[in-house]
């Protein structure tokens, strides 16, 4: 049920570095943009994370979100200390990320937890973070689980790793993702990844998918 | 010569005196209650007492024929149970949980997979005592104490105190901590309680019994 930790540790080693000097050097947001290895890393040293995407993905940030009609309609708090975005098309646009697109797309997310959150809030609870599964579900939305979900720890960190497929209506469509949650000990702040795109375009990128999820790294500070 | 010997004896008498007086300074004042195996301990007077496996199953505290089902069921059950109160009578029925002795009841429970996906802080107030049905059926149920969220390094857990009436059971107060690993697939739990005017009079030892509750090792 549990990945192992080794396996995500060789995940998080990019060029050479690992995440955890590149958070403690970074600034407060760092995008950065490294050709030669071929990957960019997405990096907040103030909200302890990173993941690593391929350097031909357009990064957006939160304001450039903002502007786009899909987030409008998800649980993502105004605002949030961390939100960015990326979009694998040739032709790129933030309007692209958390829609049916037939190129990949990412969302990357630090959010603290109200206290009503912190008290309720459950490994199944985690799922709902960016999208309201189980609300959605409810209302009638086609909601389907694509792989048998994980559970994660890692130290004082606890996570999920769920991969769905969900008819959402325009202008996102149906889409596949993957979604890596993390919240630490005290329960009042969780970080997320999400991966997705059309189902057809899923399949055909589960590998590079499966591999910007594995490089999501969230380190481990005890009870912060 | 005569002299000496006395001096030599009073100077052994006081050493006596004062070598007794150090070593009653060592003497504990609690008992320590706990599992190394289960990662916990908390501490009672030591006028308390620890009541055995045999003492608990007999009068219904503990039922290991119904745990190991559950285990077999891979549903959550209780790994560890006991008990230990202020005077013996506790130990004579579970209906004594509202009598006028306070008494302190550990757990450690490990969850299946349902518990492990749905359990939040919130939820482990109902892991004894069912709070929240209590609340449905019209039971008198009264927070005692606001709920103070813990955090432990790995482990998450609440502080809070209720106080509870259902004709089943009478009135209990009980004051209740909680842990739970990162996993979220074991409870480490202690209610330490009796009736309200008698957890009133004893406050202050309740409180010091729990503040005590400790889990150590794999949960940390």
């Amino acid at each position: 049920m549990y990945r192992s930790q080794a396996g995500r540790d060789r995940a998080v080693r990019f060029a050479g570095l690992r995440a955890t000097a590149f958070v403690a050097f970074a600034p407060l947001l760092a995008i950065l943009l490294t050709a030669c290895a071929g990957t960019q890393a997405v990096v907040s040293a103030s909200q302890h994370l990173y993941v690593s995407l391929p350097s031909s993905w357009k990064v957006y940030d939160e304001s450039q979100l903002a502007q786009t009609q899909a987030f409008q309609a998800l649980g993502v708090s105004a605002p949030p200390p961390f939100l960015a975005a990326a979009s694998a098309s040739p032709r790129p646009s933030a309007a692209d990320v958390f829609t049916q697109s037939s190129y990949p797309w990412a969302v990357v997310l630090a959010e603290p937890l109200s206290a009503n959150q912190q008290s309720s809030m459950s490994l199944l609870g985690l799922n709902d973070i960016l999208v309201p599964v189980d609300q959605l579900s409810s209302e009638g939305i086609p909601v389907q689980t694509l792989e048998q979900p994980e559970l994660l720890v890692n130290g004082a960190l606890r996570g999920t790793l769920e991969s769905l497929e969900i008819g959402l209506p325009s202008p996102i469509g149906e889409i596949d993702y993957d979604q890596e949650t993390w919240a630490n000990s005290a329960t009042n702040k969780v970080w997320l990844l999400v991966v997705g795109c059309s189902p057809r375009c899923f399949q055909a990128q589960h590998s590079a998918i499966t591999h910007i999820v594995s490089s999501f790294y969230v380190p481990d500070r005890g009870d912060q | 010569m005569g002299h000496a010997r006395g001096r030599v004896a009073a100077a052994l008498v006081t050493f006596g005196v004062v070598l007794a007086g150090l070593l009653s300074g060592c003497t504990t004042s609690v008992t320590y209650v706990g599992s190394s195996t289960q990662d916990l301990y908390f501490k009672v007077p030591n006028t308390w007492e620890v009541f055995s496996q045999a003492t608990l199953k007999e009068n219904g505290w503990v039922d290991p024929a119904a745990s190991g089902q559950a285990a077999l069921a891979g549903q959550s059950h209780p790994v560890f149970e006991t008990v230990a109160g202020a005077n013996r009578k506790v130990a004579s029925s579970v209906d004594t949980q509202s009598g006028p002795y306070p008494w302190a009841m550990a757990q450690v429970v490990a969850l299946d997979g349902e518990d492990q996906a749905n359990t939040s802080l919130a939820a482990l107030a109902d892991e004894d005592y069912p709070i929240g049905q209590l609340n449905q059926d019209g039971d008198r149920v009264q927070q005692l104490s606001p709920t103070r969220l813990l955090v432990d390094g790995a482990l998450r857990g609440s502080r809070v105190a209720y106080q509870i009436y259902s004709q089943e059971t009478g009135a209990i107060s009980f004051e209740q901590v909680a842990f739970l690993n990162s996993a979220t697939d074991k409870v480490w739990l202690l209610d330490v309680g009796c009736s309200p005017t008698c957890f009133q009079a004893h406050r202050a030892v309740i409180d010091k019994i729990v503040s005590s509750f400790v889990v150590t090792g794999q949960g940390r």
